[in-house]
């Protein structure tokens, strides 16, 4: 029998088979059976018994659960509308006027994608709350609750709205607005006829993103939410305070249906896009007009003034004694206390997300490859397509979940992974798989097709390919993906969460310790360290970037 | 004796045939271009033939061995790809080293050595160490040719191998190649869709149309006889004249310009003139639609004193007038 499929499947077959398959095994592992573990809890009684929609029932009928949903969807539809007019104006500014200092405005709005969605709540107390440097000055606000969430969120939202209206602007056709000038056509008929039709669909993915982001974030209403609660918060406490895992496995479901909604609206939207963009585009020529760049100047000003006050806010409420009796210089609030996990969650966490970023990328390549480079096994490169499309739509909250439920069971195999840093590093790997995935097929689309015939003729096995071709020249794209899960890792709580261990504590979750054991300075000080060492992460990028479009050159030269 | 054998082979692509049914048979040692428009399956025969593609049916046999479920890697070849596929992060001779590492447990040295005495026979010596795009086109063409010859392969397969390159280079490479493949006496097939490229440079050539191959043969047979209309009209120019139940078909050039006193099988209202050189061709019309070209040598031409619009009076010599049957045929 063996012989016969050695002699069927020729050449490498064999081992390309295996490969793919291994691929399959470990999406099935890590994430559709921790999925179907979640379903299936949410449909059953805590003896394990199927109860249809019981639990759901039971949910719906109880006020203060059923509070917690619309204050979500409040909070989240609020985030929404403020992140993607922001983003939209800022993206606009950007790509459209001719303003000065761009480029700085362009990378500076990244801010928030550096530090944890906590650090994002912390740095709103450093400024707004009881002891807030601008409540010191007089001016007060009600912090606690609807309004920091939603402060909060749009925080964490705006980066991404923003990056997705850049995108869609910058790489817009300028033949479209020559054509219309040479017609007549009055710039603002020119926006509401050209400009708003080419973003519509991108203002529809933005709209999803933001409040897919805000619905599931964990980050910012467990330290400023005060007695508002959330889904996520809600999520937080019947997992791990009531041990409900039945009704924590219907919110958990509750919190993945904007995000599965979103992912098929993108699919939709993204397909309608194709044909608009495919045709040749001209860049477009930005026409003279002050008034216009004074405008989004002062605007996008306003917005970077607002990030840095936050992380000047961190900044003060760090490096000072105790703000505002104490407003002296020290570096005290960098010792941390032990019991908050001290600054070996800070070393936690750069150990995670380094081993996150090295065996993700790896995989996340050799995982491409197999899709997009093998021309046998067609039935089973869609399905690993399908599986690695679906972690865009899988919130960590409902990931971290579905871990527990699957993972800390003894009679489960892999029940050893439970409460090792292991665990950590699969969620992680898991939850920001999509997009390095789409870059890695990117990457590898635009190498010659023929280099696989090529090595074929030479028998070169397709692993010696992989390493001596496609990985050199996919390096770029490797380092950009080896950048995202560092730092994605980095800021990331909500899977977490569930799965950590009170020896293995990462800085995410120090930070939300800190801040209940009321040291909040150095909370503070964490979210700092954060910031720094994934600043650092990217300089380093872009740093390598640049020394390798310089090698490239010198080899054309 | 036959070195390579194609028979019977089928291959689809989802419902449609890239190859139907073809077989062909080439020599040890010979060149052999396979020739036809974009889309009739060239490609996918070389592919076959390499075992890079699997057929649907139908067998390839390579030097009296039936080869049909071997695997590329155990065939034997070189090949050159059209995009040439150098690998882009190696320099000139590293792709050669690259490519002779995985045949031979040569010391490095030796592959060294081998490598450089391939590079010198394209003369690329001086450019060992440059990687591919520091190279003119020519140049990497010449490394994909040394990289796929440099394993001493039994046959060479080569898929369109000048199409990405100027008219100049091309028709120095054309020589190059050929000398070199003589010089190795390697079994070649080239593919190409350049109807020059293939009667320079074949031995045999083969035209391919639609899935199927029409006519095999030396490029003089190709061309004074070819077997088909399709083969006629896509190999250089003919007339073709419609009859009830065949199509006549001549060359521009064996027709004759005779004054009206002589006896004339046509005659035509001339409706333009073009001067390419060494011969002039002039066009006409008989009857209403069909259109007739006729070469001549242009000193002869000027004898002839024709202009747009005046008779001109042709005789067609039965011995070079081919017949294919049916009223099809297509004036070039
Ligand atoms: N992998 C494939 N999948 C589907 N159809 C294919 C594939 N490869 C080739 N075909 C189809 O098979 C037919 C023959 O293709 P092939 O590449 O052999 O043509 P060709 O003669 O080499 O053409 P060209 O001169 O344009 O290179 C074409 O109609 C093509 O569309
Ligand atoms: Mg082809």
């Amino acid at each position: 029998m063996m012989m016969r499929i050695k002699s069927k499947l020729a050449d490498f077959s064999v081992g390309q088979l295996a490969v793919l398959s291994l691929m399959i095994a470990v999406f099935v592992v890590i994430m559709v059976l921790p999925l179907v573990s979640l379903f299936a809890r949410a449909f059953q009684n805590n003896a394990g018994e199927f109860i249809g929609f019981d639990n759901y029932i039971a949910y719906f009928d109880n006020p203060s659960l059923l509070r917690a949903l619309w204050n979500t969807i409040d909070v989240s539809l609020s985030t929404t509308v403020i992140s993607v007019v922001l983003g939209f104006l800022y993206a606009y500014g950007i790509t459209r006027t001719n303003m000065k200092f761009k480029r700085f405005f362009r990378y500076m709005v990244l801010i928030p994608i550096f530090i944890p969605t906590i650090a994002h709540a912390v740095g709103l107390i450093s400024l707004f709350g009881r002891q807030g440097i601008i409540t010191a000055l007089g001016f007060e606000i009600e912090l606690f609750g609807r309004l920091g969430i939603i402060l909060s969120h749009v925080i964490y939202t705006l980066p991404q709205a923003f990056l997705m209206f850049f995108v869609t602007l910058e790489y817009a056709d300028g033949r479209l607005y020559e054509a219309a000038e040479s017609m007549g056509v009055k710039p603002f008929t020119q926006l509401i006829k050209i400009t708003l039709p080419e973003v519509k669909y991108t203002f529809i993915n933005a709209m999803f993103v933001c409040f897919t982001l805000a619905f599931t974030d964990f980050g910012a209403p467990i330290v400023i939410g005060g007695g508002y609660s959330v889904l996520a918060t809600d999520l937080f406490v019947q997992m791990t305070g009531l041990f409900n895992f039945n009704m924590g496995a219907v919110v958990g479901t509750l919190l993945l249906a904007p995000a599965v909604l979103a992912f098929v609206i993108n699919r939709v939207t993204n397909s309608a896009n194709m044909g608009a963009m495919s045709a040749k585009s001209t860049k477009l020529v930005i026409k003279e007009n002050r008034t216009r760049d004074i405008g989004f100047f002062v605007f996008c000003s306003i917005v970077i003034l607002c990030l840095l006050g936050l992380v000047g806010g961190l900044a003060v409420r760090a490096l000072t004694v105790f703000f505002p009796f104490d407003t002296s210089f020290t570096l005290a609030n960098f010792s941390f206390s032990a019991t908050t996990g001290g600054i070996g969650s800070f070393f936690n966490s750069i150990q995670m997300s380094l081993l996150t970023a090295v065996i993700g990328t790896a995989f996340v390549f050799v995982y491409a490859y197999m899709a997009e480079k093998i021309d046998r096994f067609s039935a089973m490169r869609k399905i690993a397509k399908l599986f690695s499309m679906i972690p865009m739509a899988l919130p960590g909250m409902v990931i971290g979940v579905g871990y527990i439920l699957f993972f800390n069971n003894p009679n489960n195999p892999f029940n050893f992974a439970f409460g090792t840093i292991g665990i950590l590093v699969v969620a992680n790997i898991l939850s920001f798989f999509s997009v390095p995935f789409l870059t890695a097929t990117g990457a590898l689309k635009k190498l010659d097709k023929e280099f696989e015939s090529m090595s074929d003729s030479l028998s070169i096995p397709r692993w010696k390919l992989f390493l001596r071709v496609t990985v050199p020249l996919s390096f770029p794209a490797m380092l950009e993906t080896f950048m995202y899960y560092f730092v994605s890792s980095m800021v990331t709580i909500s899977a977490i969460v569930f799965l950590y261990t009170p020896r293995f504590r990462v800085a995410s979750i120090a930070i939300s310790h800190m801040h209940a054991e009321g040291v909040f300075a150095q909370a503070a000080a964490m979210s700092l360290l954060i910031l720094l060492i994934n600043v650092l992460v990217r300089l380093m990028y872009e740093l390598s970037n640049i020394f390798h479009k310089r090698r490239e050159k010198r080899r054309q030269a | 004796m036959s070195f390579l054998q194609v028979q019977n082979v089928v291959k689809r692509f989802d419902h449609q045939y890239a190859l139907n049914d073809v077989s062909i048979s080439v020599n040890k040692g010979e060149l052999v271009c396979i020739l036809g428009p974009s889309g009739c399956g060239k490609t996918t025969l070389l592919r076959v033939i390499a075992g890079l593609e699997k057929c649907d049916s139908g067998k390839v046999i390579i030097d009296g061995k039936d080869a049909t479920k071997l695997p590329a890697s155990k065939r034997n070849f070189g090949i050159v790809f059209q995009s040439y596929a150098l690998f882009p992060n190696m320099t000139v001779i590293g792709n050669v080293i690259f490519a002779l590492q995985q045949k031979s447990k040569a010391s490095k040295d030796e592959l060294e050595t081998r490598a450089l005495e391939v590079l010198s026979m394209v003369d690329l010596i001086s450019h060992k160490d440059k990687y591919p795009r520091q190279l003119s086109g020519g140049q990497q063409q010449r490394t994909a040719l040394a990289r796929a010859v440099a394993i001493s392969p039994s046959f060479l397969l080569l898929d369109e191998p000048l199409s990405a390159l100027d008219a100049k280079v091309r028709t120095k490479l054309r020589g190059e190649i050929r000398a070199i493949q003589k010089q190795l006496g390697v079994t070649t097939i080239m593919v190409t869709h350049d109807q020059e490229e293939a009667l320079t440079m074949a031995d045999t050539v083969i035209v391919m149309n639609n899935a199927v191959v029409e006519q095999a043969g030396p490029p003089t047979v190709i061309y004074t006889n070819p077997s088909t209309a399709f083969v006629a009209g896509f190999i250089g120019s003919m007339n073709f004249i419609k009859g009830d139940q065949e199509t006549a078909a001549i060359r521009p050039e064996m027709v004759k310009i005779v004054g009206y006193r002589e006896s004339y099988d046509y005659s035509a209202k001339v409706s333009a003139i073009e001067f390419r050189g060494a011969l002039t061709r002039v066009f006409g019309r008989l009857g209403s639609s069909e259109e007739f070209c006729v070469d001549v040598s242009s000193q002869d031409f000027s004898a002839l004193s024709l202009r747009e619009g005046a008779m001109m009076y042709m005789q067609v010599p039965r011995e070079h007038t081919l017949f294919y049957p049916g009223a099809m045929g297509r004036a070039v």
